[in-house]
């Protein structure tokens, strides 16, 4: 081995990746070049450097907030609107007057909310005169904003098929009815 | 561990727990040594796990998610070193400044905080050297574990852990007799 290779594998020779046979080939050379000696035992005290380097212990909060952040996959929308209005109080509480923003605050909820509420109120109702017109079942709906929970039961009634359609749509915000309708249709059981 | 890893895949918390308490702390030491600052070390390991999480069913192989964790957190170091800009040049041959000690190495050395002035020859680096310098001689990774995290082949990381041991070399021979 000559003096530019041996140069070259230092680095992979302290860090143990030279395969037996090069490794051999190398501590030969050192035995007998006081160049490539020196150049080694130079890289080999930065390791022992490297080696003694201090190893940080993290902090345990770390995993606290990696384990809220996963689970807040699988947190709802609602959640989200309350930790990021959360979030906004506790960064701009020193701007604010408390008594102001706690009211737009609870202004915006609401609105949001309503948006929220009518939006699924559409949307079930369409679906409700999609099963009002393909089938004969009895459909009834809860919608309840805090959990985003959407409560529906269509209940196929085969023994009633061809005889009626019967449609109840109760909508409950703030644990009181919000919209509520009840549909009860007679049907020609030919036209379906 | 594969079998950690399996369970985490289905979204088990626990398990993933688990899988934190065996490499979270080599994932901190390694961003740390990266960006030289405790709070983006903090950052970085809480994104890097978060990221694991959240990718995790897109592994193939359980067993080389020891890999493919570290290489999770190079990406975010190098997002984030993108992210600053001129303070930060991840790719070129600059060194990158990320100021990490108030101390120069010489009054790190004559403080005992060797730990310092190994930082401070680290931070002297280009990302590139950096990354691989602190995967080899800091925490003992093989060059084939390196080559899969930093995804090139084992001689091109091979030669740069040699130039960045010598460059890291040049600069604490600066202020020490090595
Ligand atoms: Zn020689």
């Amino acid at each position: 081995m000559n003096c530019q290779l041996c140069c070259q594998e230092l680095s992979a020779y302290i860090d143990k990746e030279l395969n037996e046979k090069t490794a051999a080939q190398l501590r030969m050379h050192l035995t007998t070049c006081l160049n490539c000696k020196a150049e080694y035992e130079s890289l080999l005290k930065m390791q022992v450097m490297m080696d003694e380097a201090e190893v940080f212990e993290p902090d345990p909060a770390i995993w606290i907030r990696i384990e809220r952040q996963i689970s807040k996959k699988k947190a709802d929308f609602w959640d989200m609107v309350l930790s990021t209005l959360q979030d906004l109080i506790a960064r701009y509480a020193y701007f604010i007057h408390t008594p102001t923003l706690v009211g737009s605050l609870a202004a915006i909820l609401l609105i949001l909310m309503t948006f929220s509420l009518y939006d699924k109120y559409q949307e079930k109702r369409a679906l409700m005169a999609w099963v009002e017109k393909h089938s004969r079942a009895n459909v009834s709906l809860e919608i309840n904003p805090f959990g985003s929970q959407v409560i529906e039961s269509l209940d196929e009634n085969p023994f009633d098929t061809f005889k009626e359609v019967s449609l109840d749509l109760n909508v409950n915000y703030f644990g009181s009815s919000f919209f509520s309708e009840s549909e009860t249709l007679e049907k020609n059981p030919f036209s379906l | 561990m594969i079998d950690l890893v399996r369970k985490a895949k289905h979204d088990d918390v626990n398990a993933f727990h688990e899988l934190y308490k065996l490499f979270g702390k080599d994932i901190y030491n390694f961003v740390y040594r990266l960006t030289g600052s405790k709070e983006d070390a903090e950052d970085l390991t809480q994104e890097t796990f978060v990221k694991a999480f959240q990718d995790l069913k897109n592994l193939r192989e359980d067993s080389r998610f020891k890999s493919w964790l570290f290489s999770i957190a190079r990406n975010e170091v190098y997002q984030r070193a993108r992210r600053y800009g001129s303070r930060v040049k991840p790719l070129e041959e600059e060194a990158i400044q990320i100021p990490s000690t108030e101390k120069t190495p010489e009054e790190a050395y004559l403080h005992g905080e060797l730990s310092d002035i190994v930082q401070s020859a680290l931070d002297s680096l280009p990302l590139k050297l950096k990354t691989v310098l602190v995967l080899a001689a800091i925490q003992n990774h093989s060059y084939q574990e390196i080559a899969e995290i930093v995804g090139r082949s084992v001689p091109a990381v091979k030669t740069d852990i040699h130039r960045a041991r010598l460059k890291v070399r040049e600069y604490i021979k600066k202020y020490l007799s090595l």
